[in-house]
Formats: structure tokens, sequence, C-alpha cells
């Protein structure tokens, strides 16, 4: 055959041609993209795992303890090429980087009984805020706490053993401890590294000043280097991991007594079971949408080769073997493969390039990887394997025989390919129930597998029931009913073969319509969580400016109170009550900005916040410059007992004295910084030593003694504290319960008599009560039993704290599974004010807020640590496996729907193409053409129609039942977040425009239709 | 070229039997024939419509295997072919045109594009095909359309094109079925000379199923087919009867209307070199 002659054949069979070319296309692309998209989705998982870690588990720390002197020569060379050893091939990419090195030697400081560390590290002024200047050599900057400890200040000159003076030249605080710089290591920051273990936080100085000390001074190097999510990708993990493992344990720096401490082989490790997630459903998605493609495929080379019949035949009459048979009359269609391959890899890159840019981590890059064309290459011998199967019947099929047939008929052997499949996907879905895949609670990603099995299934069924159905239909309109239904009607019911057509229609669009459900519900899941997780639109993160409460501040950047609401969150480390998160908060505001998710019948957030800050005892306020305590003592032992004063914010405890074994006594104590509340007068046993840093002494205090008045040094008159009632009722004191036996009071004439009798090693509490007793709070549901109404919690101080329940919720914001909310004013006076160093200050910001609120805590003097958005939470979650592979389901369904709808209207349009002699002959006998139209119109609309509303259904069920099993979250959610209804919304709009889309393709093709009819068709001789 | 080694006979059959159709739906299309074609032979098998004729003609060509009977065409026995090697005899030996023009050609390819693609796998030379292609468009009188579609040429074009298609190979034997329906007469006679020439030149025995006593004239044997037997031959302008395998012997239809009705009883008065057919009379038998 000539090129020529193909290629009219060619387009003369344009709609097949192109059918089998787009199908193939689709196909390749589809198998293709797959593994692209898996390539791109594993790099932008692996990079946002990364991103979020932190900083300890994507980098790794490297340290050597020895002589100073010599020790940062070695250590970063060293470390370093052990690294790029281990690390092989991935070395010159720069995986790494930049290192931070430091050098750390320490004083000793006998007078607080401790070592203050002395630290070099690279460029550590421009991570620092130093009031003051960075320090040269023999000079250092000190922390605001160390110089509140010391009271050593700028300019002083400190004099260590066996050391040069070193002048303080500034205080510094650190800029932002959250930075990689310090990863983790930050001054003050949490951890507990050694530096931490001594009071006086680290001096920082110039390298020079630790080289150039003594010989013999040991101290430690560190180089820390963190992991750039910018350079890896997924394909790196399984190397990096390895490298990193041996880097970690390599012999040669253990013999050099360098130790490597990172956790980035365990990060890698969760990315990789991040990866598991996302794997299989891809490979299912894809292979679903590559078996429809075949199918249709199969359907499509079946039209062609049995358009090229009489070809076929006359090869076998001119001599051709079977094989050459074969390659005659499936040239076009392997060719059309052939073609579509590389076309369809580059399809499926560039689609999965636009996708991935629209739905990954922003610079993902999306690599033609090798798997892409293995598999394109794998669909492209499926499709010829299909081919091959549509083609063996007409190749098969005697010479004679062909010749002796008349049109398309649907034998037995049509049965026999639908019975084939039905039952395959029969088995299928049975074998899924049974494995217990579907509707069970657990998701699995085999569930993906039901929609397209259900739609094949019925699909099936159905659309063998539509031409029996209209036989039955034709038998009425044959006597009744107009001229263009009947005709219609007459060839639904005579044409079988079309039906193939409509039955893949039906399952695509059960696909898309599960599809955009799962996606929808997902997406709406994907949101609540984002929103609840985090709390609000925004939070913030801040730091707040020494003595200012971040209350007044938010009050004052938003005095509407619907915009902004301060919030002190600590999350419990300590054991029992791990995990656990107080949220402290100013329950009006808070209502105003936090997302709540009321369960029916529940109260709204507005309603609870009056129940959370019920009123309270006003307290004792101390606002005068000394403060004293009058008690008559009745017995009291051992002696010496010293009485303190516990005050809120000030210098506190407020030491009051020691107190005599009997009689009366006015112990005096000064205050600093107040106006402040007073907490609790705290009684301690006689302690063995002085030196203001050790900590308690050892023994009880038992006895009793009456307070008779407690004032306050008010423009230099002694005044009476707080209430006059305050030690006639007892309401305003709490003595200490958990003493045993407990302590007692008993409010007199005299005054309040205590009975005290404190536990081993601890000091006899009596708590000025200033807040309600037990603290109300909303709690997670899942932490308490149902019908309990006190719990314990923690305080913000991190010590346990009662708590009343005023309600449970399903998902606390910004704690779903463990949070309790309380009133943030009574929370920080039950903590003393004194927060737990791990305690987070936050400002909770509503949707639009953020910027005008931001920039006035800014100009407040407030700096924004860090913040966390809703919306960017929403954005992670869709950018994790489930979601990933919810969209790609939607884009292959859709693109199935597309393919489906153009091959079953194509198919329509080509056996209709084939009745135009019959049309002709009916138009002759003077049947106008507006009927002609109306029976083609019929006929398409009755098939597409079916295959919508049969597809729309059997999706929707498919969703309804199974979408409690499909993946939406890596870790799981809190249940009762969670909705399965899929929105109305977009599934109305996916069924409109199908429908529309569907009605103008079928529109279009009926006009081109019956506009070609003409009676020169009478002269052609019908096939 | 190599020269094939012939078999004496060209076709040879023997009791052959049609039957088409599954059980209960039996069609018998030849019930019994007995033919024998010398190679160089020109045959034209005459015959009313429905007799028999292409079914024949499909069985020498290896498109159908005989139901009963042995049939061997080009010193092959049909009945054993398989499919492979019956498309092998195709393509090497036997030539078909078949009785509708249309489907003898590739109707999207030129008209020597046709007429290569029949020789294409037989003679892998180009050079050498493309000059049997114009040789035998121009012998043909399509010299002029040899590029032009086949589905475009007319009725005729496309007789004499499928002709020329079928002795593209050099076949040693051609089996046409009504190659000149479609044609004029000078058309017609381009045609059976072309054959004819075919037939002296390369020794091709043809086997031709025509209705145009001229056609069927212009060869050796003529042979007619009435209700699936071989009912008469011709040769030298002389009409023979033809005994077949049974015994029966078909009689002419002019003689069937006229003197020998059915039904009639005839007596059998063997002669020195065989028999003569009478109308018997029983009762004036009986009388003597
Ligand atoms: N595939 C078939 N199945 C059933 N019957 C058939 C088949 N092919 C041919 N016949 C029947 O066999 C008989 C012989 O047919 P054949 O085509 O050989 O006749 P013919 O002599 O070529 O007639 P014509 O001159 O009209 O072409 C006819 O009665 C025909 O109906
Ligand atoms: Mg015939």
């Amino acid at each position: 055959m000539t090129g020529r002659s193909w290629l009219r054949g060619l387009i003369q069979r344009a709609g097949t041609t192109g059918i089998i070319f787009i199908v193939a296309l689709v196909a390749v692309a589809a198998a293709a993209a797959g593994p692209i998209y898996y390539s791109a989705a594993r790099t932008s998982i692996l990079r946002d795992t990364i991103a979020t870690q932190p900083v300890t588990a994507r980098g790794y720390e490297a340290d050597e303890t020895g002589a100073l002197t010599g020790l940062l020569g070695e250590l970063p060379a060293t470390q370093k090429q052990r690294l790029d050893t281990a690390l092989g091939g991935l070395a010159g990419r720069g995986l790494f980087g930049p290192p931070v090195q430091e050098l750390q030697g320490s004083l000793a400081l006998p007078v607080y009984n401790t070592s203050a560390p002395l630290v070099w590290r690279t460029s550590v002024c421009a991570h620092l805020r130093i009031a003051g200047k960075c320090p040269g050599t023999n000079q250092v900057v000190i922390s605001r706490s160390t110089a509140q400890l010391t009271g050593w200040h700028t300019g002083q000159q400190l004099h260590f053993d066996g050391e040069p003076a070193l002048t303080v030249t500034g205080i510094y605080q650190v800029t932002n401890a959250n930075q990689d710089y310090w990863f983790g290591n930050a001054p003050g920051a949490t951890q507990q590294s050694a530096r931490d273990a001594s009071p006086i936080q680290a001096m920082f100085t110039a390298l020079a000043t630790i080289q150039s000390g003594p010989a013999s001074a040991q101290g430690t190097a560190t180089v820390d280097e963190v992991l750039r999510s910018d350079r890896v990708t997924g394909g790196d993990v399984g190397q990096l991991g390895t490298a990193i493992n041996a880097f970690s344990q390599d012999p040669v720096l253990a013999n050099a007594q360098i130790l490597v401490s990172t956790a980035i082989p365990a990060t890698l490790t969760s990315v990789q079971s991040g990866w598991t997630a996302l794997a299989i459903p891809i490979l299912l998605i894809t292979l679903q949408l590559l078996a429809l493609c075949l199918l249709l495929l199969f359907l499509a080379v079946t039209d062609a080769v049995e358009g090229r019949g009489a070809e076929i035949a006359l090869a076998k009459l001119r001599g051709r073997g079977a094989a050459s048979t074969a390659l005659f009359g499936l040239s076009e269609p392997i060719i059309l493969l052939i073609l579509a391959l590389p076309a369809g890899v580059l399809a499926g890159w560039g689609v999965t390039a636009l996708l991935s840019r629209l739905l990954l981590r922003p610079g993902t890059p999306v690599e033609l990887a090798g798997l892409a064309w293995w598999a394109a290459a794998a669909a492209t011998l499926g499709g010829l394997a299909a081919a091959g199967l549509a083609a063996r019947r007409t190749l098969r099929r005697p010479v004679l025989e062909e010749w002796r047939r008349s049109g398309l008929r649907m034998n037995s052997r049509g049965w026999a390919v639908d019975a084939v499949l039905a039952t395959a996907a029969v088995a299928g879905l049975l074998e899924l129930y049974f494995s217990g895949q579907v509707s069970s609670a657990r998701p699995g990603t085999l569930i993906l597998l039901v929609p397209g099995l259900l739609g094949l299934a019925v699909a099936v069924i159905a659309s063998r029931l539509l031409p029996a159905g209209c036989r039955a239909a034709y038998a009425r309109t044959g006597k009744g009913g107009g001229l263009g239904t009947f005709l219609a009607i007459r060839h639904v019911a005579r044409r079988p073969s079309g039906v193939r057509a409509v039955m893949v229609l039906v399952t695509a669009i059960a696909l898309t319509t599960f599809a955009v459900s799962a996606w929808s519900v997902g997406d709406r899941n994907q949101q609540r969580v984002a929103a609840t997780t985090v709390g609000a639109p925004t939070v913030l993160t801040v730091s707040v400016p020494a003595g200012k409460n971040l209350s007044t501040l938010v009050g004052n950047a938003d005095p509407s109170g619907r915009q902004a609401a301060a919030v002190d969150s600590y999350t419990s480390t300590s054991s029992g009550s791990a995990g656990l998160t107080v949220l402290a908060v100013d329950p009006q505001r808070f209502a105003q900005v936090a997302t709540w998710n009321a369960q029916p019948g529940q109260p709204s957030l507005q309603d609870l916040a009056d129940r959370l800050d019920p009123p309270a005892p006003a307290g004792i306020t101390l606002s005068g410059s000394a403060m004293r305590v009058t008690v008559q003592v009745k017995k009291i032992n051992p002696a010496g007992a010293t009485l303190a004063a516990d005050v809120t914010t000030g210098s506190s405890p407020v030491s009051l004295g020691t107190l005599p074994a009997r009689g009366s006594a006015t112990l005096t104590g000064p205050l600093t910084g107040c106006p402040c509340v007073l907490q609790d007068l705290d009684l301690s046993p006689p302690s063995s030593g002085p030196g203001s840093l050790s900590y308690v002494g050892p023994g009880q205090v038992s006895g009793a003694l009456t307070i008779t008045a407690i004032q306050e040094l008010q423009g230099g008159h002694w005044v009476t504290a707080g209430p006059a009632a305050a030690l006639t009722d007892a309401s305003y004191w709490r003595p200490g319960q958990e003493d045993s036996p407990p302590d007692t009071i008993q409010p007199g004439n005299a005054g309040l008599t205590w009975t005290f009798s404190s536990r081993a090693a601890q000091d006899a509490v009596l708590t000025s009560v200033n807040r309600p007793y037990p603290l109300p709070a909303v709690i997670s549901s899942g932490l308490v039993s149902p019908g309990q109404t006190q719990a314990t919690g923690v305080g913000l101080d991190g010590k346990s704290l009662g708590l009343q329940i005023i309600d449970r919720a399903v998902a606390i914001p910004g704690a779903p599974d463990n949070g309790v909310i309380v009133d943030r004013h009574y929370a920080e006076l039950a903590a003393g004010l004194t927060a737990a160093s791990t305690t987070v200050e936050q400002v909770w910001l509503a949707g639009d807020a953020q910027s005008a609120i931001e920039a006035r805590l800014q100009a407040a003097g407030v700096s924004v640590v860090s913040s966390e958005t809703t919306a960017q939470t929403a954005s992670t979650y869709a950018r994790q496996g489930p979601a990933l592979s919810s969209v790609l389901f939607l884009a292959d369904a859709a693109a199935a729907t597309l393919l489906a709808a153009g091959a079953a209207i194509l198919d329509l349009y080509l056996s209709a193409r084939r009745r135009r002699y019959e049309y002709a002959a009916l138009s002759a006998t003077g049947v106008p053409f507006r009927t002609l139209r109306r029976a083609v119109r019929t006929e398409l609309a009755l098939l597409l129609g079916f295959g919508i509303v049969v597809g729309a259904v059997i999706g929707a069920i498919a969703a309804l039942v199974t979408l409690r099993s499909v993946p939406e979250f890596v870790t799981a959610p809190p249940a009762g977040l969670l909705s399965y209804v899929p929105p109305a919304l977009p599934l109305a709009l996916t069924l409109v425009v199908t429908i529309v889309v569907l009605t103008a393709a079928a529109g279009l093709a009926s006009s081109t239709l019956i506009r070609g009819v003409s009676l020169d068709q009478l002269r052609e001789t019908p096939t | 070229m190599a020269v094939r080694e012939r078999a004496e006979d060209t076709v040879r059959c023997e009791g052959l039997v049609q039957v088409y159709g599954t059980l209960g739906q039996e069609v018998t299309a030849l019930r019994g024939i007995d033919l024998t074609v010398p190679a160089g032979d020109t045959v034209a098998l005459l015959g009313p419509s429905g007799a028999g004729k292409s079914t024949l003609l499909w069985l020498l060509a290896g498109l159908l295997k005989p139901t009963a009977g042995r049939l061997e065409v080009c010193g092959r026995r049909v009945n054993d072919l398989n499919r492979r090697s019956a498309a092998d005899l195709r393509l090497h030996d036997v030539g078909v045109v078949l009785q509708n023009p249309g489907r003898n050609l590739l109707a999207n390819e030129t008209a020597a594009g046709n007429v290569m693609f029949a020789q294409r796998p037989a003679h892998p030379g180009r050079a050498a095909s493309r000059r049997r292609t114009d040789e035998l468009l121009e012998a043909m009188g399509l010299g002029r359309v040899a590029h032009r579609q086949a589905g475009r040429l007319s009725g005729g074009e496309q007789q004499r094109l499928a002709v020329a298609v079928a002795l593209a190979n050099r076949p040693q034997l051609l089996l046409a079925d009504e190659p000149t329906s479609q044609l004029d007469r000078t058309s017609a006679s381009t045609v059976i000379d072309l054959i004819r020439s075919a037939n002296e030149s390369e020794g091709t025995t043809v086997v031709m199923v025509t209705h145009d006593p001229v056609v069927g004239n212009s060869l050796r044997r003529t042979i007619t087919i009435r209700d699936g037997r071989v009912g008469a031959e011709g040769q030298a302008g002389q009409e023979y009867l033809v005994v077949s395998r049974d015994g029966s012997v078909q009689l002419p239809s002019e003689v069937l209307e006229t003197t020998l009705p059915p039904g009639t009883l005839i007596r059998a008065v063997p002669t020195a070199d065989g028999v003569q057919l009478h109308r018997a009379r029983p009762e004036e038998d009986e009388r003597a």
C-alpha cells in the first residue's frame, strides 16, 4: 500500500482514526503521568515534610570535645570529608548548608557554684538583638536573663580564674530562637543542652577570646548543618537515608571522638511511609483510566478493522499470509499507537507539569522519569494487545463470510465480552466487600476500585437493558407517537453495538461523579480540619516585650474586640498529661475569632464565653513599695521557718523573714515591680545553708498561726491590703488540701487562723483566692468520660490544675484532640504569672485582620515569631498523598468521561451515517428533514441521557457507600469533625457541564449528519 | 525468472460436492463435479444463475473446502490445505477475479497500486514489479488512469483493472468470475485478448465464468453447470453431454422442453460406441 492511499484511508475514516489516536494518546499519557506525578509528588511531600520538621529532624550536629586550641581546625574538615564520602554521588549536590560552627569553653564561676559558657558561633551577632556592641576579643555579650540573675551590666569587667578580664559590651536577646541557625540550641530555648545546665546563659564572644585561652582549657566544637529542602528530590531519599545513617555511625568519626547526632533518617522514613499512601492510589487510578482507555480502544479498533473488512478479505484473496494480513489490517491502529507513544508521554508530562504547578509545593521539579517511558511503553503494548484482540474476529473471518456479511451485527461473541467484563467487575466487588475494604472505617486504598467496578458491572447490565426496553417501547411507538421517536427507538432497539459505547460512558460518568464527590468531600473535610487544627484563620506566635500584658496589647490593637484574641498555649510534656494543651484565652474575643464546630445541640462559643470567666473574688492587690504581715504564732515546728509572699509580676517571692516560735510578729518585705496580686503566703522550713541557687531544703513544717493583718506601705503609711473582709471570710483563702492532714483555715474576729502541716521537703502554702476554683474549662471530649464534671489539667506553669468542665467539644480549636480552653486571666493567676518556658503567647486573628492587627502589634513592640494560617494548613493537606491522589482521580475520570462521551457520540454518528441511505430514502418519500433530525437527536439523547443518568446514580451510590473509607488525611483527625455527604453544588455543576457539553456535541453531530443527507445517496449502494 | 514445476493437469475434480450452511438449513450448491483442466487449457463456465459456478471457482481458489470429493489445483490437494497453504496457493499459482467488480480492488489505492499490491509479496523486485504493472495496465488500456484511485474508475475500468490485478503474479491458473459482465464488446475483447495472450505466452490455465456466449466461445472449452452438476461441454463448436459419476446425464434444455419433457420414460439402446436414447411407450411395448 502506498503512503498516499494509506493517508486517504486514514482521512476517510477520520472519525475512527481520530478517536483511536486520542484514546491511545490518553492511555499513554495516563500511564506516563502516573509515574511522573508520583515522582513529583514524592519530592513535594518530601520537601513539605522537611520544611515543617524541627531543625534537628532535618539537620545534623557534629561535635567534638577536647583541648580548645586545635578543635575548630579539625572538626569541620573531618566531618565534611566523612559526610561527602558517605553521600557518594550526592556529595556534589549541595544538599546541606550552610554550616554553622561553634566553639564553646567554660568559665568557672564559684560565686554561683557553677560555670558560665563562653561561646563563639559563626556570625552570631547577626542573630542577636544586642543592646550594646558586638563583642570583639576579650569582650562578651550576656543574655538578659543572665544580666538579671547576676546583675552584670554593659561596660562591666568580668574576672574569671586564669582568664584575662572580659568586658561586657552588651546585653543580648535572641532575635528568633526558631531559626535554623540556632539548631534548637538558642540560649534559653527549651532543649536541655549542656549549655543550659548552667543558669548563666551563653556569653558570646569573638573566636580569638576562646582560642587564646590556656592550652589546657577543654571545650566543645560543634558543626550544625541543615538539609536544604529545595535541593533534595524524592529519588535521593533512599541513598540519602543510608548515607546519613552511615555518617552518623562512621567509625572514623567515632575514633576521632566526633559525635554526630541527627534525626534525618527518621524524618526520611516517615516521608517514605507518606509516599506509600500515594503510590497505591496512583497506581489504581492510573490502571482504571488505562483499562477504560483500552476498552475504548478495543471498541474503536473493532470498528476501524470492521470498516476495512473488505480490504482485509482482499488481502487474503491475494494470498497474503496471516501475519502479513494482520499487519495490513492493523497498520493503521499500530501506526497510531506508535505515534501516540511519544506524543502521549509528552502530553502526560505537560498535563502533569500543569497539575503539579497547581497542586504541589511551589518549585517542585516535574521530571520525565524513566519509569514514565516504561509505563507508556506498557500502555502501548496493552493498546497493541487490545487492538489485536479487537481485530482478531475480522482477521480470522473466512473471506467468503466477509463478502456475505451485511452491516455490523452483534453476535454471541459480544455477549461473551460483556459477560467477562461484568463477571470480573462483580468478582472484584465481592472480593473487596468480603475483604472488608468497603465501608470499613479504616481508610483503604483499594476502595478506589469500587466506583469503577460498580460502574462497569451496572453499565454492562444496564446497557443490555436499554435496547430491550426500547424493543418494548418500539411496539407501542409503532402505533402512536411521532415518526422521529419511532425511528430513534427502533434504531436503539436494533443496534446493541452502539450500546457498548454507552456502557463505557456510564462507567466513565460513574467514575467522574464519584471522583467529584470524593474530591469535594475530601476538600471540605480538609478545610474543616485545617480550620480546627490551626484554631483560627490566622494564629500568630508572638514574643511580648517584658512587662507588657498581651491581652492589653491586643485590646489596643483591636478595639472592636472582634478581630483578635490573645491566647496562651501550653502543651504539657510531663508524664500523665503529655500532649495536653491548655489554651488560655480571652473568652469574648476568642469566641469571635476561633473556629468552632458546634455539634447539634451544642452551645456556641459565645454562650460558653460567659461561663468561662465567672466573677471571682478580687484577690489582694499590692501596689505599695513594701508589704507586711502580722501573725500570731500558736506553735510552729521546726522553729526558724521563714515566711514569704508569692506575688504576681514584680519580683517574687517577697521574703518576709523568720517567724518566731511562738507569739506575735510583724514581718516586712519590699515590693518591687508592683502593682501585683498576692498569690499565696509561703512558709518554708528553715534551710541548712544560704546560697540563693540552692533549691529546696529538707524537712517539713507544721503548726498553727493567726494572720491578723496584711498591709502595704503606700505613701509612707501602712494600709490594709485587699478587701477589708479578706481575713474574716474563708472564701478568700485556700489552705493546702493535699497536705496530710489537710491544712485548715478558721476565720475569726482576730484574723484568719491557719493550721498547717507541709509535706516532706515542701512549703506550707496558704493560697489567696483570686479566681474560680476549679477553673471552668471547655475540653476535648476525647479527654474525659461522659458525665464527668471535674478533671485535672495542667496550668500555664506546667503544674496540675483543677478544672470544672462546662462543656466538651469534638474538637477544640487549635488542639482538636487534646485541648482545654480556660480563661486567660484566671489561668495566668493560677500559674502565678510565671508561665512555663514552653508556654507560647499567641494572637488569634479573624480572617481579614492579619495585616492591620499585625502592624499595630509590631508597633507596640510585639515581635511575631511565626504565623500559621488555616489557608496554609489546608494547602498543606492539599499537598499530601490523599488529596493528591484524589485530584489525580478527578483529572483521570474527567479525561475518561470526555473520551467516552466523544467515543459514544462518534460511534452513534458513524452508525447513523451508515444509515444515511435510509434517511435519504425517507426524505425522498416526503418525510421532512425536521423529522429526520429529530429522529437522530432523539436517538442520541436517549443513549447519552441514559448514560448520564445511570452513571451519575451509580457514582453517587458508590460515593455514599465508600467515601468513609477513602483516605483523606495522612494522620487521622478527630472523626467527629468529618462529614461524608457529598456537597450538592460540585456534583450539580459537574452534571450540568457534562450535559451541556454532550448536548452541544450531539446537536452538532446530528445537524452535520442530516445536512449530509441528500437524494444522491440513493445512487450509492447501501452498505 | 524461475520456471515453476507444472502439474500436468492444473485442475482435477472428482465428485466434488459443496454443501452450504449449517444443519437443517443446508443448500447443496455442487452435487458431484468431475472436471479435469489440463495445464494451459482455457475453460468457460456457463450456466444459469444459482447453478454453482461461483462456488466452483471459490473451491478452485482454495477459499472453500469441498464438503466431499477430491480437488487438486496446481498439483496441490485443496482438501488438505490449511489456511496458510491455501493463501500460498493463491499467492503463487492462482489469480482470482471476483464477480462483484468493487470487491477486487482497494478503493483508496491507485490502479497501479492495486496491481503492485497483488504482486508485492510474491515479487520482491520493485523495479520488475513496476515494469510488470505498467505492462499490464498498458495492455488493458488503463495506462491513462494508472495513477487514479481505483474507487474513482468506471465500472468497466474497474473490471479491466481486476483482471490485470489477477494476472499480476503470472499465475498458473486464472479464475475469473464474469470479468466482462459490465464491458462493451470492444473492452470485453481487450480483456479476453489479454487473458488469451497470458494463456499463450505464459501457459496460464484459464477458468472463466461467463454468461456471454461470444466470450465463452472464444475459449477452448465451454462447460455448462446446471443444478450443481456438469451438464454439458462444448469443444470446437461441438456440444456434448457429460456423464456424471452416478451415471446421470443432463439433457439440453431445448430437448427437455420439446421432445423429452420431465417425466418422460426413455429407453437406452446400446450401440457400438455408447447408447441411443428413445422415448419409450410402455403400452406399445406391451402390445408388442
Ligand atoms: N454461503 C452460502 N450459504 C448458503 N447458500 C449459498 C451460499 N453461497 C451460495 N449459496 C447458494 O449456492 C447456490 C450456488 O451459488 P453460486 O453463487 O455458486 O451460483 P452462481 O452459479 O455463481 O450464480 P450467479 O450466476 O448468479 O452468480 C445458490 O443457490 C446460492 O444461493
Ligand atoms: Mg456467481
